[in-house]
Parts: C-alpha cells; structure tokens; sequence
C-alpha cells in the first residue's frame, strides 16, 4: 500500500513538489498506510493537476479566441460561391430492326453518356471552356498556375451524377457548376450541356458511319444485298435549364471558425506545454531545428523528379445484344459468323472502345 | 464544521504546527480526520490567500504559523458560524 500511495504522491503537480514535496513525503512517512489514505492523496494529487491545468486554460482560450477571430475573418476574405445546375435526360431510342429490353437500352444510354462526360471533362474540352472569351474563367488563378492545375480544379467543381431513370430506359442526369460569378456559373453550365449535346450528336453520327462502312463492306463482299438503317442514337433533353445561383454554397463560415478554434487550442497547448516545460521544449525544438537541416541537407543531392499526368478512360465493348449485330442473313449462320469476325472486331474496335 | 481550511487556521490559532501535528490536533478537537491529500490541499489554499506562513526549520516536517490576516478571517468566520449557531439553537428551543 505505501508504494501506492508514494505512487499517487508522484502525480501532483511538478512545482507544487518542488514546494510542498519533502514536508508531505514527511508526513506520509508519519500516516498509515491505508487505502482510504491512498484515495485521498490520489484524489489531491488529481485536483492539484486540474488547478494546476487552469493556468494553461488562460492561454488556450485565448490562442483559441484568436484563431476564432482570424479564422472568421479568413472566412469572410474568401470569396463566396454559387452553383448552377440544370437537369438532362438521356432518351435512348427504340431500334425496331433489332427490339432490346427497357434495362439494355438504359445500361447503354449510361455508357455513351458517360462517354460523352468522359470527353468533356477532358483537358482539352476544359481548356476551351475556360479560355472562352465570354466566359474567361479562372483569370486570377491562370496568372499563379498552369493550365492543367486550373483545369483539375475545375474538374472538381463540375458535377455530373444520375439523379433516377425512368422506365422507357431514360436516364435523369443533374450537371452542376461551382464558381465565385453567379452569371459565370450558370453560362458554364449552360456550356457543359451544349457540350453534352454535342458530343452525343457527333457519336451518334460517328457510330452510323461505322455502321453504313461495315454494310458497305459486306456489299462488297456480296455478303449483304442492301445497306439496314443503322441503330438509332440517344436523345438528349435538357428538363431544367441552368439555373440562376441566389444564395453561395460556400465557404463554410461555422467550418472554418471550428478549424480556427482546434488550431488554437492546439497551439495554445504546445505554447503552455513549452511554458511549463522549457527545458524539454528546448530540447525538442533542437532536435526538430537539426532533423529540418538534416533533411534539408540530404534533399540536395537528389536530382529533382517532374510528372506528368494524364487521364484515360477505356469502355469495355457491350458484350450483349450488341447494337450493330445485323439482321438475321442469306446465308448459313456459321458461315456468316465466320465471314463476319474480323469485320465486327474492326467496327466494334471503332466504335466502342474510346480512350 | 468540516472546512479544511478553517480546521486548519483554527488548529493553528494555539500555536505553530507541522502537517501531521495538524491532523493529530483537528482529529481531537473536531473528530475529524483529514487525509494527506485534503490537508496538504488546504495548506495550499491558505498559503496562497496569505492566511498561513511556513517557519524556517531543518527537519523535513515544515511548521506553519497563521498570519493576522488568516487571524482576522478566522475571527469573521467563527463570529458568523456562533451566530448561527444561536439562531439555530434558539429558533430550536420556540419550536
């Protein structure tokens, strides 16, 4: 019981030991040793810590009051932003040569759309967008950085998601646009949905050319005696136009007033802990002052390394009910297979795998 | 009356004493016994309000004498709580 009890005795407070700590080992040498004894000195030791941590309460409250203010005011520094968003639904068209299900036509409604999305996200679709004259986005930012880091920011601005699919197999998409201009927001959005429109416009023309070729093909391997119409493409629709952003999306000011009061309460423990404890802190800003140079030191000799990235998208070919698989033909069905191969390979080659 | 801190000015209004002196002396006068924990926690208080002082010694139990501050503050205390005390015991005796 009495290593207890001198372990408890340890706990107070290291100043306070320094003044009261002889005469109260002293007097645990005179007391017996019991465990009501124990708790007593344990339950002293544990208030002495908590009066003692108020002085440290002083300067954490108010690093953290200063990191509340700085941060609020960092908050209203920043510079709001407004989305605009518009609603479009992708209609795949009913091809009555080759009849699929509700759910297959859906499935390939998706996988152009996302085709599409893939394209005009891509570097040089962005590019065009931003260095619109009548849109001219990202100026400030343009100055300070590259092109490719504007463009992956407004990568991440730009939101394209499916928002339901109805049953004839349409897909509702929701395309959003965060930006500091309202009236830019909603005319790059605008954009980004006559892109879409587009772009499904030129794949559907794309993917018929493929397909009058290959029919071209076949007549002249007297395969085929005339040329099918090709598969119908998907129709685009915009449901709700962009719209005209009222009230900012950002920036959080309850967020970043919190950010503000962690970091101070952080800072304002580190600057109490390097109060209480100088000698220590000196040591540890030492040793932390001779890694920083070691580092430092060490990272010279490396040769610098760049990178280069790029993204890439590969849609994998629809392995079901293909949309280009001809009508039934003249001949035996092993032998137009045969026949058919490397030319259904080249056109599916063409058509769907994109990168 | 189970304040520390005024057992403690009251132990020491006959004469200086060490901790373990204290707590032998409250223990008689009181019947009250005060952990190590509890007594060095009120010396702390009493010492920081300026009420008790601690005397030069060459041992380790350190002696502490009360201050006429800590004199005058015990006089307060004590002449509010006998005035209760008669209230009460008076207020007892009508009833």
């Amino acid at each position: 019981m009495k290593r207890w009890i001198w372990l408890a005795s340890a706990l107070y407070p290291r100043s306070w030991r320094e003044q009261y700590g002889a005469e109260f080992d002293a007097l645990l040498d005179d007391v017996k040793p019991r465990w009501r004894v124990f708790a007593d000195v344990l339950g002293g030791a544990i208030k002495m810590q908590m009066k003692n941590r108020t002085s440290w309460m002083k300067p954490m409250a108010a690093a953290a009051a200063l990191g509340a203010i700085i941060s609020g005011w960092v908050s209203f520094r920043v510079p709001p932003r407004f989305e605009s968003s518009a609603v479009i639904s992708v209609t795949p068209q009913a091809d009555p040569l080759r009849p699929t299900s509700p759910q297959v036509l859906r499935q390939r409604a998706l996988q152009r759309f996302r085709e599409s999305e893939s394209r005009i996200l891509s570097r040089q679709s962005l590019a065009a967008i931003i260095n619109d004259p009548l849109l001219d986005l990202y100026k400030a930012e343009r100055r300070r950085r590259p092109l490719e880091d504007v463009e992956d920011e407004m990568r991440r601005n730009i939101h394209i998601q499916a928002v339901r699919s109805a049953n004839d197999g349409a897909v509702v998409f929701r395309v959003s646009f965060s930006y500091p201009d309202q009236a830019k927001a909603q005319a790059t959005v605008r954009a980004l949905t006559a892109r879409l429109t587009e772009e499904n416009r030129i794949m559907t023309r794309d993917s018929a050319n493929t397909y009058k070729d290959l029919w071209k093909d076949l007549a002249a391997a007297h395969l085929a005696n005339s040329v099918p119409a090709p598969p119908p493409g998907d129709v685009i629709g915009v449901l709700d136009a962009p719209s005209t952003p009222k009230d900012s999306i950002g920036p959080d000011h309850i967020a970043f007033v919190a950010w503000g009061v962690s970091a101070g309460v952080l800072l304002g423990l580190l600057a109490a802990l390097a109060i209480s404890y100088p000698t220590g802190a000196r040591r540890l800003a030492g040793f932390a002052l001779m890694g920083c140079i070691l580092a430092a030191a060490a990272s010279f000799p490396i040769p610098n390394r760049f990178t280069a990235t790029a993204v890439m998208e590969v849609v994998p070919a629809a392995v079901t009910e293909d949309p280009l698989a001809p009508p039934p033909p003249a001949t035996s069905a092993a032998e137009f297979l045969r026949l058919m191969e490397p030319l259904v390979t080249k056109a599916l080659c063409i058509n769907n795998c994109s990168i | 009356m189970t304040d520390p801190a005024l057992l403690i000015l009251a132990s020491l209004a006959d004469g200086d004493k060490h901790g373990y002196g204290m707590m032998l002396d409250i223990r008689e006068f009181a019947g009250v016994e005060l952990g190590p924990g509890t007594l060095y926690g009120a010396i702390t208080r009493l010492m920081d309000a300026g009420w008790i002082r601690p005397l030069e010694s060459d041992d380790r139990r350190r002696p502490y004498c009360i201050t006429a501050l800590g004199r005058t503050h015990l006089h307060e205390q004590m002449t509010r709580l006998n005035q209760v005390a008669k209230t009460a015991l008076g207020r007892l005796k009508h009833a």
